[in-house]
């Protein structure tokens, strides 16, 4: 019944990206915090989460990126969401953080900005 | 499935108050919306509104690490599902002075902003033997 949950990691034009697809919620994700301090510990200052297979995120899933979004910028890089889902996008909305991450419709113009 | 105390129908959950059941509440949430003909927008709005609902009850027995159990009461009262959760016995020191079960600020201003533009009513007290919630949400189309 519950859906697959997946984080998969590559490098575009060498910044690394999170592919996340699934639901985040609190039981998963503990996940991509710890895959998000794994690409700060790489030496990374940015990096992108790519939600575009993200069916599902919580107030949880939020704090997380919240989080991670601080951690790259005090290291002067930055946070970059790409969003093409109408949950994840309303969820952005309701909760103001639309106005706080650089968001983006595909990988390739995370990359590219 | 039972009759509820405004005469509707209640469907009730019972589960162990951890992160794993959590898809379990919201999706049980979202089948019982839909077969009570709510809109795909609705259910949808329900399903994260459920799951903001479970989060307030399950964090504080979480920071216990004690084994609470759930429960979930769906019901369609006139034309709103009406979502009642409670875990049993909370330790007193989980919860505030006011009642509010004690979250982390930011993750609480989010769930409290999500829950605010989701559903038409929410909220959550304490017993001296439980710690609840609930919420409300209307249907905008009548059930034929």
């Amino acid at each position: 019944m519950e859906e697959v949950f997946e984080i998969a990691e590559y490098s575009d034009d060498s910044t690394p990206v999170l592919s996340v697809r699934g639901e985040i919620d609190v039981s998963t994700a503990p996940e991509l915090r710890d895959r998000l301090l794994g690409v700060a510990q790489d030496g990374y200052s940015t990096v992108v989460v790519d939600l575009s297979e993200v069916t599902f995120l919580d107030s949880t899933a939020l704090g997380v990126l919240v989080s991670g979004l601080k951690r790259f910028r005090s290291a002067g890089g930055d946070l970059r969401l790409v969003v093409t889902g109408r949950n994840v996008t309303k969820v952005l909305e309701i909760t103001g953080l639309v106005e706080v991450f650089p968001i983006f419709d595909s990988v390739s113009e995370a990359v590219s900005t | 499935m039972s009759e509820g105390k405004g005469g509707g129908e209640t469907v009730e959950l019972l589960l162990p108050a951890t992160p794993e059941r959590l898809a379990l509440a919201r999706t049980t949430g979202a089948a019982i919306a839909s077969r009570w003909r709510f809109t795909y927008d609705e259910i949808a709005d329900l399903r994260l509104a459920i799951d903001e609902l479970c989060l307030t009850l399950i964090r504080p027995a979480q920071q216990e690490g004690e084994p609470r159990r759930l429960t979930l009461a769906y019901t369609l009262d006139g034309s709103s599902m009406v979502v009642r959760g409670q875990v049993d016995k909370p330790n007193p020191a989980a919860v505030n002075g006011d009642g509010q079960a004690p979250q982390p600020t930011s993750v609480s201003d989010l769930s409290e902003r999500i829950l605010d533009a989701l559903v038409d009513e929410h909220g959550s007290e304490r017993t001296d033997s439980q710690l609840s919630a609930w919420l409300r949400k209307g249907r905008s189309v009548a059930a034929p």
